[in-house]
């Protein structure tokens, strides 16, 4: 693929396949065309003089474009990077726009079918992590599937879709990850490593007893974790030592003090 | 307090009986567990238990059988009549439990074990039951190599180790060490071992105690015992005392030992069995001295003389605690030491680096010490020792 293409079609920019940075006259145009559509740094008015590509003035009022929306003077020694820049700064302004939209329409469903589901509106942040508009996990038909899938792989429902697709992302990296399939298709001698590496809940000793099996369950996970989060402790407690080594670690031998017994 | 030392002759004690009352005395709790009963000999405070197998518990009634056939007349305190005499020490919690390498020791068996509450100012502490060697203990350190690899080069790396850890009574150690460096490491421990870069970050945390004793002083071990130590450190010491190059022959729990880097049969690991060497053995030795006072001082009554104890709160027993401690210190460090002469005397054989052949240390267990734990007993947080 030519280079810019995905972020020019996802721009919906209609010359994008006929775009060549090289191109002092279409790099022009992509500008004046993303200031006009997508940007809209200036007032319609004020836009006269980049529109006007095939002018002379073109040059002095580009540079001023790209002083006034706070271009980085690196990005701007070659057009790639200075064309780079301007579309991903474009990117996320549609981005931030199209969000915006679909979180009020998400909000403006929830708010009209009245259902309980208000108390289990995803938290934009952490949807972003996954390319997922809010509203799409307020669909039923989306829910649905997210939950059928959720069933497929054993994990328990739960009435949080951002949580519930976590755990179904979570699970899919770990086990369903091409390299953890080509594991588990391995004969079962060279795959016992990881076999091993999962702990049976049956089998982590707790030292008391609550009389609830769910509860124990619990405080042996709570423990398990604990003593990972001591592990990753203890491991830059090392690392410092290590460093404070190098200040003062000199050990010496003299094979000359040696001496055998009888 | 946990012993394994060289076992010596003592007086008999206690009372005479034949063999068949002696064993009344004696009850089978399971397959391999056996308790003492209270009056096998005087004073007993606790009940003793022990714990054998088969073989194990022959040898355990002949020698109480000799003995009673003896009529207590020479040999060797048989080691269940020893259990039963840490059992009549003041102070002691629960029960005087033999492990199962119990035999006849000095004063405690070896592989006599108990515990004695630190809040009962009667309560004792004894050098028997932690033993001559303080902290005398037993370190893994593993290798990725094979006895494949290894078997070609036998002799010279057997001979590359004795020229890095010199063996034998009176061996002196490679590793120069000033009367002020031998101060800090009594005081330090392992710390002392990595600050000086002896000792790799992760050792500490397969060591008991993380390889130090924060109650260590120097200052109550004695110049005497000091002067024996300093050109002793990163030596084997005589006796049972070796570094072993050793062989996986079978792995029984698979997780466990890919957890400590153990994961195939054949591979190479390196044991060493050693302790305090001189220095502990004389911090024991200047105790024993000045204990026999304090029992009498005191009034301590015991079965046997080779249980020359102090109450702990006593400066006696205080003292001993701190120069124990120190001495164990000492013992970690020895570890430590011939652990980096062994690593040295690898790279060298294999021409690589400690590092590439990942030799850590897989556990570092003491088997003579003293150490204050906290336990539950009879549903009563205790501060025992």
């Amino acid at each position: 693929m030519r280079p810019f293409q995905r972020k020019l079609q996802a721009l919906d920019y209609v010359r994008a396949p006929a775009f060549n940075v090289d191109d002092e006259h279409e790099v022009r145009q992509l500008i004046a065309w993303l200031e006009d559509t997508r940007i809209r740094l200036y007032k319609l008015e004020d836009r006269a003089l980049l529109r006007d590509v095939k002018s002379d003035t073109w040059p002095a009022a580009g540079q001023k474009y790209l002083d006034d929306i706070g271009c980085p003077g690196e990005t701007r020694a070659s057009n790639p990077t200075m064309v780079d820049w301007l579309l991903n700064h474009a990117v996320n302004l549609e981005y931030a726009d199209q969000h915006e939209t679909s979180d009020k329409a998400s909000a403006a469903t929830a708010g009209a079918d009245g259902s309980s589901a208000m108390d289990t509106t995803p938290d934009a942040p952490a949807l972003q992590a996954y390319h997922v508009p809010a509203s799409l996990l307020m669909d039923t038909a989306v829910r649905k599937v997210l939950n059928g899938i959720a069933a497929a792989l054993q994990l328990p429902p739960t009435d949080n879709p951002l949580e519930l697709l976590r755990a179904v992302s979570a699970l899919v990296e770990d086990r369903l990850s091409p390299a953890a399939v080509a594991e588990a298709q391995s004969p079962p001698e060279a795959r016992a490593a990881t076999i091993l590496d999962s702990i049976d809940l049956k089998h982590v000793p707790l030292g008391f007893s609550t009389n609830d099996a769910l509860l124990d369950e619990a405080a042996k996970i709570l423990r398990l974790l604990h003593i990972g989060e001591l592990r990753k402790l203890q491991t830059s407690v090392n690392e410092l030592i290590v460093s404070v080594q190098g200040l003062t670690a000199d050990p010496k031998t003299d094979s000359s003090l040696g001496a055998v017994g009888k | 307090m946990l012993s394994d030392d060289m076992p010596s002759t003592s007086a008999a004690s206690g009372i005479l009986r034949s063999y068949e009352d002696e064993c009344k005395y004696i009850e089978r709790v399971s397959p391999t567990q056996f308790r003492i009963k209270k009056g096998f000999v005087h004073n007993m405070k606790v009940d003793g238990c022990f714990y054998v197998n088969q073989h194990l518990q022959e040898l355990m009634f002949d020698e109480l059988q000799q003995f009673s056939d003896s009529r207590g007349v020479g040999g060797f305190l048989p080691a269940v009549k020893q259990i039963a005499n840490v059992a009549a020490l003041p102070g002691i919690v629960g029960r005087s439990i033999g492990l199962p390498d119990i035999h006849s020791g000095y004063g405690f068996a070896i592989g006599n074990m108990a515990a004695f509450d630190m809040n009962d100012p009667e309560a004792i502490v004894s050098p028997g039951g932690v033993g001559f060697d303080i902290n005398c203990g037993v370190r893994l350190i593993r290798t990725n190599l094979t006895e494949k690899e290894v078997g070609p080069v036998k002799e010279e790396l057997a001979q590359a180790l004795f020229d890095h850890i010199p063996v034998g009574v009176g061996s002196k150690g490679v590793i120069p060490m000033t009367m002020h460096n031998l101060e800090e490491a009594l005081e330090m421990g392992m710390d002392w071992s990595l600050r000086e870069g002896y000792a790799w970050a992760e050792d500490k945390e397969h060591c008991e105690e993380y390889g130090r004793m924060l109650q260590a002083n120097p200052a109550m071990v004695s110049q005497r015992a000091k002067k024996r130590g300093l050109p002793q450190l990163g030596t084997l010491g005589a006796g049972n005392h070796y570094c072993e190059i050793q062989v996986v022959d079978e792995i029984y729990d698979a997780h466990a030992a890919r957890k400590m880097g153990i994961d195939q049969k054949g591979q190479v690991c390196i044991m060493v069995h050693s302790g305090s060497r001189g220095l502990g053995h004389q911090v024991a030795t200047d105790s024993l001295v000045s204990m026999e006072k304090a029992m009498r001082r005191d009034g301590i009554e015991v079965n046997d003389r080779q249980l020359a104890c102090a109450r702990i709160q006593s400066k006696e027993g205080q003292h001993y605690l701190q120069g124990m401690a120190a001495a164990a210190n000492y013992a970690w460090v020895n570890r430590s030491s011939m652990t980096f002469l062994t690593r040295q005397a690898f790279a060298k054989i294999f021409n690589s680096t400690p590092d590439d052949l990942d030799m850590h240390v897989i556990y570092d267990v003491s088997h003579n010490i003293a150490k204050v734990e906290e336990h539950m007993v009879d549903g009563k947080l205790k501060q025992l020792e």
